[in-house]
């Protein structure tokens, strides 16, 4: 044991000093974690909002692209009027969707779903007179990791969506 | 194994974040403090729970966490570098009644906290009384008074 005076103490300045740096590093990589959680890289917040839309403007699906597993990841769907025509269209989830998410709900609801294949049908009616069909759909992840997923109208427009779910 | 997993990082971030605060971070605990530490207790409480509240996910949570922090205290034992890079090491932060100000500031204390223990411990008046304090691995304060000053 090391004597520092008349007091038998474990002491080390040169450790104390590199610990002290280490903690104001730890302290400011804490204070960065925090901000980013504030800009939205965690979800919820400025930086997360994600637009894919097709070419043709007919489909166009606002998302949260970092979002955290089991939490609610809410999507907003604009079908267009040249994407489907008609009183009722058809949205297509590709089986990534079946596989990592479940559908906790969707703001009109689907008349019906149904699986075609690879893909998740949800059915919906069309308002009277819009300019766009709007669809909310509320999912909810099940895995952690970066991913896309494919959606589309049938029969028309399809985008990728890229997210990454947070542990 | 996602609880594993789960209990596993929690107790590693929890153990950064507390490392990344100093030694002084709960070694005083206010009211404040207390009342932080049981927001922190089931903020992880949920982290480590998710959404399965079965008696079986909880049984697998405290064994790894007893199983982590068994080995914890293994490696320490056995690694005199791992023990100081956890736990950290004492420092004589005040000698025959001289603030030593440098060691002050890096453990984020001052001449009260010095006071407030020499009052404590020995029913110290003032620092000159004071020959040693050493700021503990624990974040506590020990006080070694001047010879007829206790």
């Amino acid at each position: 044991m090391k004597r520092v005076g008349d007091v038998e103490v474990e002491q080390d300045l040169t450790f104390e000093r590199r610990s002290y740096r280490a903690q104001r590093i730890g302290q400011g990589l804490l204070a960065a974690f925090v901000l980013a959680a504030i800009a939205g890289f965690f979800g919820n917040g400025p930086f997360d909002r994600a637009k894919a839309a097709d070419e043709s403007g007919g489909l166009r699906v606002e998302y949260p692209r970092f979002t955290r597993r089991l939490t609610d990841w809410e999507m907003v769907v604009e079908v267009g009027p040249a994407a489907a025509q008609g009183r009722e269209f058809q949205l297509w989830f590709d089986r990534s969707f079946a596989e990592r998410f479940t559908l906790e709900g969707a703001l009109p609801e689907p008349l019906d779903t149904a699986v075609d294949g690879d893909r998740v049908l949800l059915r919906f009616r069309r308002e009277e007179d819009p300019a766009a069909a709007r669809v909310r759909c509320v999912v909810r992840p099940l895995q952690s990791g970066r991913g896309e997923m494919q959606l589309g109208v049938v029969g028309g427009p399809a985008v990728t969506l890229r997210y990454l779910v947070y542990p | 194994m996602d609880p594993v997993v789960r209990a596993i990082a929690v107790y590693v971030f929890l153990l950064l974040v507390f490392r990344a605060f100093g030694k002084r971070s709960l070694a005083q605990i206010t009211t404040f403090d207390f009342v932080l530490l049981l927001i922190i207790a089931e903020t992880t409480q949920q982290a480590l729970l998710g959404e399965d509240f079965s008696i079986t996910n909880a049984f697998i949570l405290i064994a790894t966490l007893f199983l982590m922090d068994g080995a914890f205290s293994f490696v320490k034992e056995h690694s005199a570098w791992f023990d100081r890079v956890t736990e950290g090491l004492p420092l004589i932060v005040l000698k025959d009644g001289k603030v030593l100000a440098e060691r002050v500031r890096m453990s984020r204390i001052n001449e009260a906290d010095i006071l407030a223990a020499a009052r404590e411990l020995q029913g110290l008046e003032r620092l000159d009384q004071i020959k040693y304090a050493v700021l503990e691995k624990n974040g506590s304060i020990t006080i070694i008074p001047k010879e007829g000053a206790a």
